[in-house]
């Protein structure tokens, strides 16, 4: 391990054992079925129904993946936008990509990496309902949004360097993670930690009517 | 082929990363009064979707 990548606390990657990646794909499988049917249905109307797990950094996959489907190579700056990425949503390819090998998740136990592998499918399939969905005015209002997230998840989106246009789509994935992980819990209706204007507005992007 | 809006992945950099985000997300339900332990998915369930190999 070299010395900056020890100082960050990051991981060299490793191969990921056959079990784990069986493990990811059903974990992926069941998130999938959680969500509601009419949530499945948009999700397949807008490309986002197909997802793979893979072992590999997302930057490489993902310019992999474009180029043997006929695309042109990612740019040095759009690459940028997958490193560290444990998912993403490939509209082009119409799949949604899981690195169930990324460092950060190695170490997890069984059911960290459960809950996390379901966070990371649910924040992607609320990403592409965003990116979909979302009118003009929707990204504009992104640091407004922001504003009125619960701290800890605005936090999060302005420290991972996302730009002003991403913030709205961000925060769309996380709060969608945040309901469908709630509705697993069983709990459903508006939390009363999330501001009244976000929720209104992912019931709008995502037809949430729990 | 169209090129569209680059693919922006969801970030998450160390293991300790993930666990702060699991921890806002544990912090949120116990405001609410609702258990932030992970219930886990029905053992009987069936996967479901598009699994592309």
């Amino acid at each position: 391990m070299t010395a900056s990548r020890e100082a960050s606390g990051r991981k060299e990657r490793q191969p990921l054992e056959d079990r784990r990646h069986t493990r990811a794909a059903r974990i992926i499988g069941l998130a999938w079925a959680d969500l509601p049917a009419e949530h499945r249905l948009l999700l397949e109307n807008i490309g986002a129904a197909r997802w793979r797990v893979v072992d590999q950094a997302l930057a490489d996959c993902v310019d992999d993946l474009l180029r043997s489907a006929g695309h042109a190579p990612m740019a040095p700056a759009d690459r940028l936008g997958l490193v560290d990425a444990v998912g993403v949503w490939v509209e082009e390819l119409r799949l949604v990509l899981v690195d169930a090998g990324h460092p950060a998740l190695v170490d997890l136990d069984d059911q960290s990496f459960e809950m996390m592998l379901a966070r990371i499918a649910w924040h992607e399939w609320g990403h592409a309902l965003s990116v979909v969905r979302a009118e003009a005015d929707d990204v504009a209002d992104g640091e407004r949004l922001l504003a009125l997230a619960p701290r800890g998840v605005s936090e999060r989106i302005r420290r991972a360097g996302y730009r002003r246009s991403q913030f709205t789509h961000e925060l769309v994935a996380d709060i969608y993670a945040l309901l469908m992980s709630r509705r697993r819990r069983g709990e459903t209706g508006r939390p009363p930690w999330l501001d009244d204007h976000i929720y209104q507005f992912v019931r709008r992007i995502s037809t949430w009517n729990d | 082929m169209e090129r569209l809006t680059p693919p922006k992945g969801y970030t998450v950099t160390t293991k300790q990363d993930v666990e702060e985000i699991l921890a806002i997300e544990a912090d949120l339900l116990r405001s609410e009064g609702v258990d932030p332990r992970w219930p886990g998915f029905p053992e009987d369930r069936k996967p479901e979707g598009h699994q592309q190999k």
